[in-house]
């Protein structure tokens, strides 16, 4: 078993992040908060730092983007939509200036859905993690050139269908 | 009509190019306006993901961590019928007045959560 401590420690630390890349990997499908939980009880289960103390954040991320990828598979495209925009339909006091950017925001979880699943991991982890390129890659278990070509390919795709709509 | 250093643009947004590397990429963003457009992209993107409604993270629950109890369909079903079929006789037991010791207030509860229903 992790040492409780150690354990306790990275929950609180990095609890929220490792939801929030959940939440932006299924765009809308699953549960989010659920696979968190299921990212920590590995973690939980896992021997005491197989990997050193640093190490431990680019392991969550890691494990939680392969469960977001099993927890994809289960999911239709057609499924895909439904629960995107009952998640959009979260009430938010929105002042009027803020419309404009709930539409932004909108349009762009309904692209971020639609990039493939790597784009989508290397760009949340360097948006929302500020991750470099070696530590996406190491977190990925991909290559550095793949990170830089994804992250350019997502960014991409984001323009094409955000100016498809203008 | 497409330049041909826009990953190169993408990198440099990053901070992931070298120092010369980076000169030099800087100095072709600044005469292209292809790339200085991308560049603005980036820069949109970034910022709306960024937003703090957009996105924020959860605060972590408290000693949440440990697992929620989740019991597929079939085998709740499976459940159900079982329970009303331990049920029903004492029910029709206390109805003749054959039996009084069941106690409705203490009926056991099942939950039923089905992944990816909702
Ligand atoms: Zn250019």
């Amino acid at each position: 078993m992790t040492d409780e401590r150690t354990f306790t420690l990275a929950y609180a630390h990095h609890y929220p992040q490792v939801e929030r890349f959940l939440r932006g990997m299924l765009a809308g499908r699953g549960d989010a908060p659920d696979l968190a939980q299921e990212v920590f009880l590995r973690l939980h289960a896992r021997g005491p730092a197989a990997a050193g103390e640093a190490q431990v954040r680019f392991w969550l991320f890691r494990v939680a983007r392969n469960l977001a990828l099993n927890e994809l598979r289960r999911w239709t495209l057609r499924d895909a939509m439904r629960p995107l925009l009952a998640l959009l339909a979260a009430p938010q006091p929105t002042p009027h200036d803020a419309l404009v950017r709930d539409e932004d925001r909108r349009r762009l979880l309904a692209h971020l859905a639609k990039l493939s699943a790597d784009q989508r991991a290397a760009l949340l982890l360097r948006e929302w993690e500020e991750m470099s390129y070696d530590e996406i890659a190491a977190t990925l278990e991909v290559s550095v050139a793949k990170v830089k070509s994804d992250l350019f390919r997502a960014r991409q795709a984001l323009r094409a269908a955000w100016e498809n709509e203008r | 009509m497409t330049c041909p250093r826009l990953e190169e643009t993408s990198a440099l947004f990053d901070g992931a190019l070298g120092d010369d590397a980076a000169a030099a990429a800087r100095a072709h963003v600044d005469g292209c306006a292809e790339c200085r457009a991308f560049d603005a992209h980036m820069r949109r993107v970034r910022d709306a993901l960024r937003e703090p409604v957009a996105f924020a993270a959860a605060p972590a629950p408290r000693a949440l961590w440990r697992r929620r109890i989740a019991i597929p369909l079939p085998v709740a079903l499976l459940l159900f019928a079982l329970l009303v079929a331990l049920l029903l006789p004492r029910r029709a037991a206390r109805e003749t007045g054959a039996f009084d010791g069941f106690d409705a207030g203490r009926a056991p509860v099942v939950v039923v959560r089905s992944r990816g229903a909702r």
